[in-house]
């Protein structure tokens, strides 16, 4: 799989320019939208992991994110942020209503579950506690910190998914963290 | 290590300690899921363009379903009989596949020999039952059919939409297949279809991987050309159709039972709405709506479009031989996320809220 981190590296415009190339691409061939899947399949997988209590789950909701995405491809519009903001917005929108199905039409509290680390690994307490600390963020800084750790995005992204600007997430993103510094020293 | 050294290097490695928790691996079998799954809406989705291409302005009634409801799923299958059960497809299977034609025809090519067993057609869909077998035992882990092509004696072509695999032994699968029927069908009871299975798609016993270590999905699954060419005459069943014309109104939007019609293999329903507030036509609302009959609910399956601003087509499981019986459409609520003007990003939901209440009775039909 290609690997997470590549989002958001290199020149914004060359991102822009060559989402807008993909998605045009897409957009007349069905088959061309294989290259954007290959580009963002981890990003999405792990974001959706981050907020799904399953393996399963987050494999469920990353094929319906890509199947919407390839039927809608013809929206994406470039300056809404680049194609990863684009699918990250689509995922979390596929999870929100997922969960709301799942509930009845009322919003269940958002808990992620977590693979259990091996028993034996380094750290493994630590990462129990800091992800409940995650968990228990307000909504948005905790969207900002898995968009951040998990689809590796950049405050610029992180606003265009969360619907705020970059200055709000890059805010958000830094109370996150904050908070979750205070917490882990407290306890 | 003293509490305030141990509160520094948890400080220190905050970033690095949330790294690891969310730049997880994704399991290879979660990985070879989706990855199936997105080629598979891939392929119908070309297959989908290319049937609006052909017919585009021929009929405005919409009867097909997006690519949506693609998926494939392959279970291990382990000593289940043959044909008895796909996880993940809808009830009716059984009833279905107990109701299909024996087709009992078989084709060898290159030692993979691919069969049809049974075959079933109403005025909505087609459904085929397949096996692939490798006969010179290769030693792949998993075999399956890549590819089906569906066409009438007048050339018409029956877009794929749903496949169900299963594995009932290391060198043979099985599959259940789902075709939508063309919309300038006509209304012929027997139909002479042929059918081609277009290459045998294998998964090696070891995976392969890329020069870091992580599995290359490219080259989990290769194919084997070839072409097995089949054709056979098939009964089709005709559909029941009634056009309720049944309305409700709420918060000042009207929602209309429109038409309902069944098989059966599966339920059709087409409801339009009047009054659901309009910004932007591709954000359009999300209906949250449950479908029931004689009190049993059935299983949307798919929904065309996804998103509503005026009209809306769905599937369900299960199918019934006519429309007799009590059916109740209610749509609890619409629902939506609203664009930024400025950068097509969503900034707020929207919902509101019924419920619609659409109840219609069916009849028995009269005896001929």
């Amino acid at each position: 799989m290609d690997d997470a981190r590549s989002l958001g590296v290199g020149g914004a415009s060359t991102v822009r320019d060559d989402d807008e190339r993909m998605a045009a691409a897409a957009a007349q061939d069905p088959q061309a939208f294989l290259e954007i899947y290959e580009r963002y399949r981890t990003a999405v997988f792990r974001y959706l992991r981050s907020r799904t209590t399953s393996d399963d789950d987050a494999g469920e909701l990353s094929a319906i994110t890509f199947e919407r995405a390839l039927t809608g491809i013809h929206r994406f519009r470039p300056s809404g942020g680049g194609l990863a903001a684009w699918l990250l917005r689509i995922a979390r929108n596929a999870h929100i209503d997922a969960t709301r199905r799942r509930s009845g039409s009322s919003r269940a509290p958002e808990t992620a579950g977590h693979r259990a680390p091996a028993p034996d690994s380094p750290g493994v307490e630590d990462q129990i506690i800091l992800r409940s600390l995650v968990d228990a963020l307000p909504d948005t800084q905790r969207d900002a910190i898995r968009l951040r750790f998990a689809a590796v995005m950049t405050a610029r992204e992180i606003g265009r998914v969360l619907g705020i600007s970059e200055e709000a997430a890059q805010k958000q993103l830094e109370r996150g963290m904050r908070a979750l510094k205070e917490a882990f020293r407290v306890d | 290590m003293s509490t305030n050294e141990w509160s520094a290097h948890r400080h220190a490695d905050l970033d690095v300690r949330l790294d690891a928790i969310y730049s997880v691996a994704v399991p290879v079998a979660i990985a070879t899921e989706v990855d199936r799954r997105v080629r598979t809406a891939v392929s119908a989705e070309a297959l989908i363009r290319h049937r609006r291409a052909a017919t585009a302005g021929r009929r405005t009634r919409r009867r097909t379903i997006g690519a949506l409801a693609v998926a494939a799923v392959l279970v291990a299958a382990g000593a289940m009989p043959l044909f008895r059960f796909f996880d993940g497809w809808g009830q009716s299977f059984d009833r279905v596949f107990e109701l299909s034609t024996p087709i009992d025809q078989s084709v060898t090519r290159d030692g993979y020999r691919v069969s049809i067993v049974r075959a079933y057609a109403d005025s909505e869909s087609v459904r085929l039952a397949i096996t692939a077998e490798d006969l010179e035992d290769r030693g792949w882990a998993e075999i399956n059919i890549a590819g089906v092509s569906i066409t009438d004696d007048v050339g018409r072509t029956y877009p794929a939409e749903v496949m169900a695999a299963q594995q009932p032994s290391r060198t043979s699968s099985e599959s259940w297949s789902r075709f939508r029927v063309p919309e300038d069908s006509t209304e012929d009871r027997e139909r002479r279809l042929s059918v081609d299975v277009i290459g045998i798609a294998v998964r090696g016993a070891t995976q392969p991987t890329l020069a870091d270590g992580e599995v290359d999905l490219d080259r989990i699954w290769t194919t084997v050309d070839g072409t097995w060419s089949f054709a056979f005459d098939l009964p089709f069943i005709l559909a029941h159709s009634a056009r309720p014309g049944i309305v409700a109104t709420v918060a000042g939007v009207t929602v209309n039972l429109e038409e309902i019609s069944v098989t059966p293999a599966e339920t059709v329903g087409q409801l339009s709405f009047l009054g659901l507030p309009e910004r932007d036509p591709d954000w359009a609302w999300d209906p949250y709506f449950h479908v029931e009959h004689d009190g049993q609910r059935l299983t949307v399956s798919a929904m065309q479009p996804g998103f509503v601003t005026t009209s809306l087509l769905f599937r369900a499981d299960p199918g019934y031989v006519n429309l007799e019986g009590l059916w109740v459409v209610t749509i609890d609520e619409f629902h939506r996320t609203i664009p930024d003007p400025n950068s097509d990003i969503t900034t707020e939901e929207e919902s509101i809220r019924g419920p619609w209440v659409l109840t219609w009775h069916g009849v028995k039909p009269a005896t001929p």
